[in-house]
């Protein structure tokens, strides 16, 4: 087994392999597809597809609307070793998420859902089936329907209560402080979130800032 | 516990537990995102290449498994029942009281809860972090 160790031959093994790999997915794909075929944009690369086109700078919305100019409005990339639809127009979505909505309905498996999904148990990352259906079932009826959320009003409640009595109290009097506002409703956010399903609250200020605050620096508040 | 307390978003808290459960909570939301090569690309996987994400990933999933674990163990011990009124019950306790093992599936009742906490976590930050 000598020669295995030379880098060239294998080398040669791996291209050779690819290669083979490449011809069996076409074989495979073409003996499964019925029916037209939709347009495929060239340039689709051995194992990993188009997907080199669409880690470039452009961000991936222009990318695809250049396909479609060039392809029209539904055709077919490449991710990986897997083929994706991409659609953009209305009659499409109409096709894929009406009519055709069951042949759709599941999703690819992916490392997701068996690491943070416990081996697809959450529905988020479950294939469509029986299972699928009767866990969002359950959540639609018990965990999000109008009844529970009115019983859970106060927790949202209280959180409207905090955060208004806290900014009040973050301009400590002043007319002009500049407040991130996208910061205080994230944690305004999260903390309605995990009340509602542990009924605990994490979220504060950092320590630091409070300490700040205090301290009568609060002009130095408006640079963070 | 900080159930029932007055907590305000001033308040001077140098808790390291509760900055270690919201920045595991972030990470969680932002591997979710991440795509993990080899599932795109199988021959990857075949070769054991599994890369970065793959890993910090199984880490996340560990760590989130015991937070959401001890929540749900908190719950069952503490008798919703009798503790709290129908109204005050959270999202928990309301699946502990629904939820059975689904022998179908193969899932049992405990991870059929923490996977749909996790997934129920997910999915309202993922649009409030857009803001």
């Amino acid at each position: 087994m000598d020669f295995l160790s030379q880098p060239t031959t294998l080398v040669v093994i791996a291209i050779t392999t690819i290669l083979i790999y490449n011809t069996w997915r076409k074989k495979k794909g073409s003996q499964k597809s019925k029916g037209a075929e939709p347009p495929e944009p060239s340039g689709a690369l051995p194992l990993i597809g188009h997907l080199h086109l669409l880690g470039a700078q452009t961000p991936l919305a222009r990318t695809f609307a250049a396909l479609a100019d060039k392809y029209g409005p539904i055709f077919q990339i490449r991710l990986g070793a897997y083929p994706a639809l991409v659609i953009c127009n209305q009659e499409a979505i109409k096709e894929c998420f009406t009519t055709n909505d069951k042949v759709l309905a599941s999703r690819p498996k992916s490392s997701h859902g068996v690491h943070l999904g416990y081996n697809f148990a959450g529905f988020g990352f479950a294939p469509y089936g029986t299972y699928w259906t009767k866990i969002r079932k359950l959540t639609m009826l018990e965990l999000l329907s109008a009844r529970r959320l009115q019983f859970l009003s106060h927790v949202y409640e209280s959180e409207i209560d905090t955060l208004v009595k806290d900014l009040w109290l973050y301009l400590g009097g002043k007319t002009h402080v500049k407040v991130t506002i996208s910061e205080w409703l994230e944690r305004f956010t999260f903390n309605i979130i995990i009340k509602m399903i542990a009924g605990k609250r994490y979220m504060h200020i950092f320590g630091k800032l409070f300490v700040m605050f205090s301290s009568k620096s609060v002009p130095k508040l408006t640079c963070w | 516990m900080l159930v029932n307390r007055y907590f305000s978003y001033l308040e001077d808290v140098d808790d390291a537990e509760a900055h270690g459960v919201v920045k595991l909570i972030k990470e969680f939301m932002h591997i979710s995102g991440e795509f993990v090569p080899s599932d795109l690309i199988p021959v990857l996987g075949w070769f054991g290449v599994h890369g970065k994400v793959l890993k910090s990933m199984k880490r996340i999933a560990k760590d989130l498994d015991s937070l959401v674990g001890g929540w749900v163990e908190e719950h069952k011990n503490s008798d919703p029942l009798r503790n709290k009124s129908l109204e005050k019950h959270d999202f928990i306790d309301v699946m502990l009281s629904v939820i059975q093992d689904d022998p179908l599936s193969g899932h049992d009742r405990d991870t059929i809860i923490k996977a749909n906490v996790t997934v129920n976590l997910l999915s309202p930050l993922l649009d409030s972090a857009n803001l």
